[in-house]
């Protein structure tokens, strides 16, 4: 691989054109593969695509730029404090407008930190959600008889439907 | 309004879900059938055991004396606060505990010879099927474990025959994905050996204390009896003789058997915990197995009295004591060698508490 190249241009599944930096993209084996890819064509004007919209592709990036020194070279504690931190200001987004983009996108990129943090994310944020809220985002329908309900309600009193 | 938000493929799902709290969990069994179903697959307990193991808490059973008593499930953060977890259902009380392995709880109502099966992360209880043949003398010895393998929790319950010397085994062994009994081999054990209940579980297999019975053995001859649950077979394996006294108990360590053990502090009155871990050979055929005893506590605190060790949470020994007319918890550093104690309350003395970690 020829040490000159820094960063490479991809696509996102919008069409749209992002630079990401050769170390950032090791964070993720089929980016590393597609920059292996391009390093090593004779064709260096193909710009590979990356199956991810544009709006979560900004900041699956982000989030690799950020985190790549750390994983290339080890860090201290500090820094891996510092890291924590700037993880939960980054994971300050809404569920059903981005984070369960980013769950998708790291599982098909296989960034296991990244997917790591934001099935811990989404689990914190339901948490704090009503049963009916839980089924609006993910697209459920209540299949429960009304005598299902009536049981479930005599072994957990309390237990709400809504 | 909500269309945008993608449909996520159910692994994903399954990952958020196994890292929710027990409380969210429950309330979440009503958003539809699936998911009701899903919490109480071996699988997904599995899953959401090892996530809470990642946020660091001890589960504390206290096993009932003759009085009911409801409060006996507490849960130690990390942080050292005692929480209550919850009041387990009024079935599950004035129950042994048998064991527990991956977030499930096997209980006993001893008279009744009959079993429960108890999942606190959903509040289920199970009442498992009375087994089938049980000779005059009861239920010998008990054990309790989940097998990664097969991805089935089994129930292995002995009854001897007669206690006198010419007394065999009957074994029987209850699949909870079958959710019925069958009759197993005892193999080699046949009536030479006696298990000390009940058994523990770990990496799918079940391990007790055994020692021998029968003039092949002699009588002073310990030694581990494992019963793998895939396999639904026994072995021997062997244990340093210094290490086995009454208070020794098993765990685990860096991810192997291990075993803890007091013993006394050479011409003083106090003892010292030491810690043992089992690693299998490699290359040789006739021992597979081999013991390396790797800590020795300081002596236990003075004016505290030992009843019995746990486990090993976070690096540190467990121990079960009891001070001024108090339970209380004994750590064990095993980095700095230190002491630390958690007050539980008043119980009584005697008060037996296992814990999951």
């Amino acid at each position: 691989m020829s040490s000159s190249v820094e960063a490479i241009t991809v696509l996102s599944s919008d069409g749209d054109e992002f630079k990401i930096t050769v170390s950032a993209a090791k964070l993720s084996k089929p980016l590393n593969w597609m920059l292996e890819d391009v390093c090593f064509s004779d064709d260096c004007d193909e710009v590979p695509t990356i199956e991810v919209n544009s709006k979560t592709l900004v900041k699956v990036i982000e989030y690799c730029e950020k985190h790549a020194p750390r994983a290339n070279s080890g860090a201290s504690d500090s820094d891996a404090e510092e890291l924590k931190k700037w993880d939960i200001e980054f994971m300050k987004m809404d569920v059903k407008d981005i984070l369960f983009h980013i769950l998708m996108a790291a599982n098909y990129l296989h960034m296991e930190g990244l997917y790591d943090l934001a099935c811990q994310t989404a689990a914190d944020l339901m948490k704090g959600m009503t049963v009916s809220q839980i089924r609006k985002i993910f697209h459920i329908k209540n299949d429960f008889s009304s005598e299902e309900q009536e049981q479930l309600r005599r072994q957990h009193p309390g237990c709400s439907f809504d | 309004m909500d269309s945008d938000a993608p449909y996520l493929p159910e692994e994903i799902l399954t990952n958020i879900l196994s890292r929710l709290p027990v409380k969210s969990l429950i309330r979440f069994q009503c958003v539809c059938k699936d998911w009701k179903n899903l919490f109480k697959t071996p699988s997904f307990m599995a899953e959401h055991v090892l996530h809470s193991t990642q946020q660091d808490s001890l589960l504390l059973l206290k096993s009932p004396g003759y009085k009911c008593n409801p409060e006996y499930v507490r849960l130690i953060h990390r942080d050292m606060q005692v929480l209550e977890y919850q009041t387990p259902p009024s079935s599950v009380r004035q129950r042994d505990i048998i064991g527990s392995s991956n977030g499930l709880v096997c209980l006993i109502l001893m008279y009744k010879s009959s079993f429960i099966l108890w999942n606190p992360a959903t509040r289920e209880v199970l009442r498992v099927p009375k087994a089938p043949n049980l000779y005059h003398t009861g239920i010998c010895d008990l054990g309790f474990g989940f097998s990664p393998i097969v991805n089935d929790y089994k129930i292995v319950l002995l009854s001897l025959s007669s206690l006198d010397d010419d007394g065999v085994y009957l074994v029987q062994v209850f699949s909870v994905s079958k959710w019925s009994w069958k009759e197993v081999e005892v193999g080699k054990l046949k009536g030479m050996v006696s298990f000390v209940a009940p058994g523990f579980s770990f990496d799918g297999a079940i391990f007790w204390f055994g020692f021998g019975c029968k003039p092949r053995f002699r009588a002073s001859k310990r030694f581990l009896i494992s019963f793998d649950i895939a396999t639904e077979s026994f072995a021997l394996i062997t244990i340093p003789k210094s290490s086995l006294t009454s208070e020794s108990r098993l765990t685990t360590y860096d991810n192997k058997l291990a075993m803890l053990s007091k013993s006394r502090v050479e011409s003083t009155e106090s003892f010292s915990i030491k810690l043992w871990v089992m690693e299998k050979r490699v290359g040789t055929s006739r021992k597979r197995w081999t013991w390396r005893k790797i800590y020795t506590s300081n002596p236990f605190p003075d004016r505290t009295y030992f009843l019995r060790s746990l486990t090993i949470w976070r690096n540190e020994i467990v121990i079960v004591g009891v001070t001024g007319g108090e339970t209380v918890l004994v750590f064990c550093n095993l980095h700095t060698n230190e002491f630390k104690m958690l007050t539980m309350g008043k119980y009584s003395i005697g008060t037996v508490i296992s814990a999951i970690s």
